[in-house]
């Protein structure tokens, strides 16, 4: 399991979940976060730290935000990927 | 129990562990708790015992001396976590607190310490005290004197543990979100550091408390809770600053639960280092190989680290995801080499004996161990995990049959694989051992006089971290012995 940045994240891009992750799986492209499915290790800390509630465990993401899953996956296949985040 | 003296109570602090092998530990928490309440106006003493030749007589000198209306016995760990080379200190903080009763028969007697956080209402019985400090102990400690003096119970004050008519309530602690506010600890002020560092100890920096691992037998969870409260870089680095030039401390070892985790923080904190310029060796021995990116490893070793301990605990798949260590193998492989290439070396700290752990496993980390000894690294192995109250391995250890649902988990209890037996165990750990001199067995770690060895290393001025040299260290006392 892993946990999915949804809707609310577009455009703000607080960045309080990046600065608690143990392990830098959080990266940044040009509309929101994204968390790296296979570095993620399901720790849990960035979701308390997200101030818009934009972070869940992928298996609690909305229904209506199920995409998100999808998205989060495939962004880091693209030819785009999410970069290091900038401060 | 307020003193004529004065309006507020003086309150004694003593420090009871006296572990010193393979090093003293240095209290960080008694001087936090200490600091918090000269915040608060007490006048307060710290009886640290680690050094004391007779630590009853030090303890009722200091109670003749500082007449206290309150008494706090800090107790660091319940035993030393080795199911092979065992120690058990509840006992000997219990006679030093009859020590203290009879001593102060009119001062309040309470407790804290990192042991209270794993097992506060055990040791509450155990130790056979009224009130103790579990978890973080700056604001309860403090909450707590202050409502003894007042006369009024300590029921409901978050992290007290207290007894009333015999009951026990437990409030679970708060845990400052901002531990930013709470006083330094100034260790320099409380405690005598050059006795630690006469004896091979390290002078403790904290940068966080708290922990988002899910290590299956780690109580680090129970003592400072989940998630990360993290320190501001600057007061950490002003706090190794300050030590620098006033104290003239020149080794630091951070003691988190993992330095490296979250590895931005730590960053900033090695930058902070580096900015001041200050000439300092680092270490740590809670490094994570979660994550080691080559940012953070790159400034690690500007800010001046040249040995970091690793607790990798296995090199096996099987055994890392059982420990649900959050990473694997390759993992740690990749890491050894990453951390090389940046120039330090490493002190592999791997516990043998956990769940999935078999022969096979066992020899999978041998190999790692043995490339990484070839490279110049360190390893150290304890046998057995260590069953505490409130972790995962509790759970598995109860699924398994091996402790009974309501044993209470302050004697000693191990969870050894089903797999292995201790004594076969315990031999290929010293056929080991004896063909790789940098090959440290916790079992081998605890002659008379490896002592008198790491103090002849602070008498020669070698660099530390001394347990580098553990290896030789344990050679020459075996041949001496």
């Amino acid at each position: 399991m892993t946990y999915i940045i949804t809707e609310a994240c577009i455009d703000l891009k607080d960045k309080a979940c990046v600065d608690v992750c143990p392990v830098d799986c959080i990266y940044e492209g040009p509309d929101q976060l994204y968390i790296h499915p296979g570095e993620c290790i399901d720790c849990g800390a960035c979701e308390p730290e997200c101030p818009v509630t934009a972070i869940f465990p992928e298996e609690d993401v909305p229904v209506h935000l199920k995409s998100y899953i999808k998205k989060n996956a495939e962004v880091f296949e693209s030819d785009a990927p999410p970069t290091r985040p900038t401060r | 129990m307020v003193s004529a003296r004065t309006s507020r109570p003086r309150v004694l602090l003593v420090s009871a562990n006296r572990e010193r092998q393979p090093f003293p530990v240095v209290p960080n928490g008694v001087a936090c708790v200490a600091s918090a309440l000269e915040a608060a106006g007490h006048a307060v003493r710290v009886e640290d015992l680690c050094f004391a030749r007779d630590p009853h007589l030090s303890a009722r000198r200091s109670v003749r001396e500082f007449q206290p209306d309150a008494i706090g016995i800090s107790v660091r760990n319940i035993d030393n976590s080795d199911l092979v080379a065992l120690r058990h200190y509840t006992p000997e903080a219990a006679d030093i607190l009859n020590t203290l009763r009879a001593a102060a028969p009119e001062a309040a007697i309470m407790a804290g310490g990192a042991a209270f956080g794993v097992a506060p209402e055990g040791l509450l019985n155990a130790l056979e005290l009224n009130h103790a400090v579990a978890g973080d102990g700056e604001r309860a400690t403090v909450a707590l004197v202050e409502a003894l003096a007042a006369g009024r119970t300590p029921a409901g004050i978050p992290g007290v543990v207290h007894r009333e008519n015999g009951t026990v309530t437990a409030i679970p602690p708060r845990g400052d979100a901002d531990i930013d506010a709470l006083p330094a600890a100034n260790l320099d002020r409380w405690l005598n550091l050059r006795s630690y560092e006469r004896h091979g100890g390290t002078v403790p920096i904290q940068t966080k408390r708290g922990c988002v691992f899910k290590c299956v037998y780690c109580t680090y969870l129970n003592v400072e809770g989940w998630g990360y409260r993290l320190r501001s870089p600057e007061l950490v680095a002003d706090e190794i600053e300050h030590l620098y030039q006033q104290a003239g401390t020149r080794h630091f070892e951070f003691v988190d639960s993992t330095f490296n985790a979250p590895p931005r923080h730590a960053a900033e904190i090695c930058e902070s280092i580096i900015r001041r310029k200050l000439r300092v060796q680092l270490d740590t021995t809670n490094f994570t190989p979660a994550n080691a990116p080559d940012y953070l490893l790159a400034a690690m070793r500007r800010a001046g680290f040249r040995w970091l301990g690793i607790t990798a605990e296995s090199a096996s798949d099987t055994v890392l995801q059982r420990l649900q260590k959050g990473f694997d193998a390759a993992r740690v492989r990749t890491v050894a080499e990453d951390v090389q290439r940046a120039g330090i070396g490493v002190l592999w700290v791997f516990l043998v004996g956990g769940p999935g752990e078999t022969t096979a496993t066992i020899e999978e980390t041998l190999k790692f161990a043995e490339w990484r000894l070839n490279r110049g690294d360190a390893v150290y192995v304890t046998v057995g995990v260590r069953v505490y109250p409130g972790t995962e391995m509790r759970r598995i250890a109860i699924q398994e049959g091996i402790i009974a649902s309501d044993d209470p988990l302050l004697v000693p209890t191990f969870y050894m694989s089903p797999h292995l037996r201790v004594e076969d165990t315990v031999q290929r750990l010293r056929q080991f051992a004896a063909v790789h001199p940098r090959f440290m067995f916790s079992a081998d770690s605890r002659s008379r006089l490896l002592p008198y060895l790491t103090g002849l290393a602070s008498l020669l001025r070698l660099p530390k971290p001394h347990w580098r040299y553990m290896g030789i260290f344990q050679r020459l006392a075996r041949a001496v012995a």
